[in-house]
């Protein structure tokens, strides 16, 4: 085909079917760019709910972490604690075993507990399994190469009185593009000299996800 | 009129020849499979990242692969990331969405997102577990345990699926991370089910139920008091002596998991005819499954004193077959679909020019193209064995008939630590030459963290 030939096809009428051909074409081009269209970025309160998957996210961890503190904080267990030894309990954290259908990021709400807790000023918190074991190393270290007056001694950690254990479960209920979605977080502190639990701390959330059917 | 004949002669030979150019996703993906039988994983994810890092319909496709790869380096937690990001773009993906509707009808399947069969979604999730347990994240890998059911319970609702096969794997696998976890009732479910999903492979795919699930089966069921349930599997079995849980209670267990060969490729079916009555160029192209050669003919284990044969646990190539056997006849619904537009678009244009109809016609032929993605390096056949052995550090070495030339490979694993009441997981990938049919002289596969021998 000559160059003249192929100039002469772009200007042949074409028939219905293949407007509406180009018409689909244009339609679609365009859904396409609009689709790939650069990223928008707008800042959020952190207290500002947005759900999107349907899974577990911020919002659940706040809920759980609030109405734990409130609970723990409100319980006899603490000012009988007091009354007995005249001295505030210390806490460790234990493990809280996921259980559920979910991947979950456990430490944000044991992190937002423990720091209401500490600032409370009403509970001590002993560092953890991991973290003692940096700091034992230091101290091991502060041993061989820190002065004389500032070396940390060992054998001067403090007990805890109590550990904080629990567990996260999930009841999943589906049917077609609709999922009920259950959450139960159970906190459990247990005395660490009689293993008694002295507190249980219980937080509910349901959620309802709809699966879209279509998509672009 | 002459003059338009040659046109269209050199036309349709311009057309096969581009055909025989034109790179599928079975052809491309070779390049990556040729740097894993040399057990160059880096250079197989760069491959694979030039190939399709930034295809948004491959996205699926991208990261199973990708996540295949990086487990077979040895990166567990990369892969785990690389295969979650497979999983969520899944979960979108179910939506039917309209404008591919709309382009695959015009085109090809290939413009399609890739979405996965139901037996790559189960794998995926099953390679997730073990890169899990393999990591020591035990409740991680529960998770994935769960939503392996969540997933079932949907793939079973939805394409009301009695039998699937596809099941007993995973759900033997939940069952072993049940029972490592200590929770019997989790585990005894578990095994139940997969039980039953080897019965249902074994009448139509030839998979028997493994030696070590019917151990297991005995073993819960004794644990749980079942004694009704219990009789009958031993009659069944007949088996009449196993370690029950207490006396294993002092006792680790070893699983070792072996992956080998390569799933079957997905090759391209076509045919291309001139219709009499019009002349018209008619072309259609469907995929077929093509298997690879088997990859070995055996695997023994020898730990301590102990040695034993792994079993066969799961075969890919029967599932992939069945699942593209199920989808067959909306793959050819929507090719007679578009060849019905393809023969409606050539004959309007005809209308206009013949020239014109001769453009639209081979086009539309030559996007003709049959949509051969399919998760490739999965393996063809999944082998394992469960050692029981008392707490302690052991050297394991899997000796491994290969196929591809008779002879014997051994893979060791140092310094494997057994711990009481708990598994300890070791898994391995064997991929020789000849499962990629390469016309090339055998070459050294080592493994980073194997040893090789010859015997």
């Amino acid at each position: 085909m000559n160059q003249k030939r192929m100039m002469s096809l772009q200007n042949y009428q074409v028939g219905r079917f293949g407007k509406i051909c180009l018409q689909l074409l244009i339609v679609s081009l365009v859904l396409f760019t609009l689709a790939a269209c650069s990223k928008k970025v707008t800042r959020m309160d952190v207290d500002e709910t947005k759900d999107l998957s349907g899974d577990w996210n911020d919002t659940d961890s706040r809920l759980v972490s609030k109405e734990m503190i409130g609970d723990v904080l409100s319980r006899p267990w603490l000012s009988d604690f007091v009354q007995k030894t005249g001295s505030k309990p210390a806490v460790i954290v234990g493990e809280i075993r996921n259980l559920s259908h979910e991947h979950i990021a456990v430490g944000t709400f044991v992190g937002d507990m423990e720091r209401e807790l500490i600032n409370s000023g009403r509970v001590d918190f002993v560092a953890s399994k991991t973290e003692r074991k940096e700091i034992r190393e230091e101290r091991s270290d502060q041993d061989l190469h820190a002065s004389e007056e500032t070396r940390k001694a060992m054998g001067q950690e403090y007990g805890a009185d109590y550990m904080l254990k629990g567990t996260i479960n999930t009841i999943i209920d589906a049917e077609g593009d609709e999922q009920v979605k259950y959450y139960q977080v159970d906190l459990t502190l247990i005395s660490l000299v009689d293993n008694r639990k002295a507190w249980v701390g219980q937080k509910k959330i349901k959620k309802f996800v709809e699966k879209n059917k279509f998509r672009l | 009129m002459a003059d338009m004949m040659w046109l269209r002669v050199a036309a349709y030979a311009l057309l096969l020849l581009s055909i025989h150019g034109c790179a599928s996703y079975s052809a491309n993906i070779r390049n990556v499979e040729q740097q894993l039988i040399s057990q160059d994983y880096q250079a197989a994810l760069i491959t694979l990242d030039k190939l399709y890092a930034g295809s948004d319909r491959d996205a699926v496709l991208y990261n199973l692969n990708k996540g295949m790869l990086l487990r077979m380096s040895g990166d567990y937690s990369a892969s785990n990331a690389a295969f979650e990001t497979a999983k969520q773009l899944i979960d979108r993906l179910e939506a039917i969405s309209l404008t591919e509707q709309a382009t695959s009808l015009a085109v090809n399947d290939q413009v399609k997102s890739y979405e996965g069969a139901v037996f790559e979604k189960l794998l995926l999730h099953f390679y997730k577990i073990l890169n899990y347990l393999e990591l020591g994240k035990k409740d991680e890998a529960r998770v994935e345990v769960l939503q392996v059911d969540q997933r079932l319970k949907e793939i079973k609702q939805k394409q009301s699926r009695d039998d699937l096969p596809e099941e007993a794997w995973v759900r033997y696998m939940a069952g072993i991370v049940f029972e490592d976890l200590g929770e019997w009732s989790d585990a005894m479910i578990a095994y139940r089910k997969a039980y039953e999903a080897y019965k249902s492979y074994l009448a139509s795919y030839k998979l028997s139920i493994p030696y070590s699930l019917k151990v297991a089966l005995l073993r819960l069921a004794d644990r749980q008091g079942l004694s009704d349930e219990l009789e009958q599997y031993k009659q069944e079995f007949g088996i009449n002596q196993w370690e029950t849980i207490a006396e294993r209670q002092h006792k680790g267990e070893l699983v070792v998991v072996v992956n080998s060969g390569l799933a079957p490729v997905k090759k391209p079916n076509s045919a291309t005819v001139i219709s009499p009555s019009s002349g018209q160029l008619i072309r259609i192209s469907v995929p077929a499954y093509v298997k690879r050669p088997i990859a070995l003919s055996g695997v023994n284990y020898q730990v301590a004193d102990q040695q034993g044969q792994l079993e066969i646990t799961e075969i890919v190539d029967p599932l992939a077959i069945k699942a593209l056997e199920r989808e067959m006849p909306t793959i050819v619904a929507r090719a007679a679909a578009r060849q019905a537009l393809k023969y409606q678009a050539t004959k309007q244009a005809n209308q206009q020019d013949s020239a014109l109809g001769l453009l639209v016609n081979i086009t539309g032929a030559l996007l003709e193209q049959a949509d051969t993605r399919s998760w490739t390096t999965l393996p063809q056949g999944i082998y394992m064995a469960r050692i029981p052995l008392t707490p302690g550090a052991y050297n394991l070495s899997l000796h491994i008939v290969s196929s591809y030339d008779g002879r014997h490979k051994t893979f060791s694993f140092d310094g494997l630590r057994i711990r009481a009441g708990e598994n300890t997981y070791q898994s391995l990938h064997w991929i020789p030459p000849n499962v990629v049919n390469l016309p090339n002289t055998p070459k050294e596969y080592t493994r980073v963290k194997a040893t090789y021998e010859t015997r």
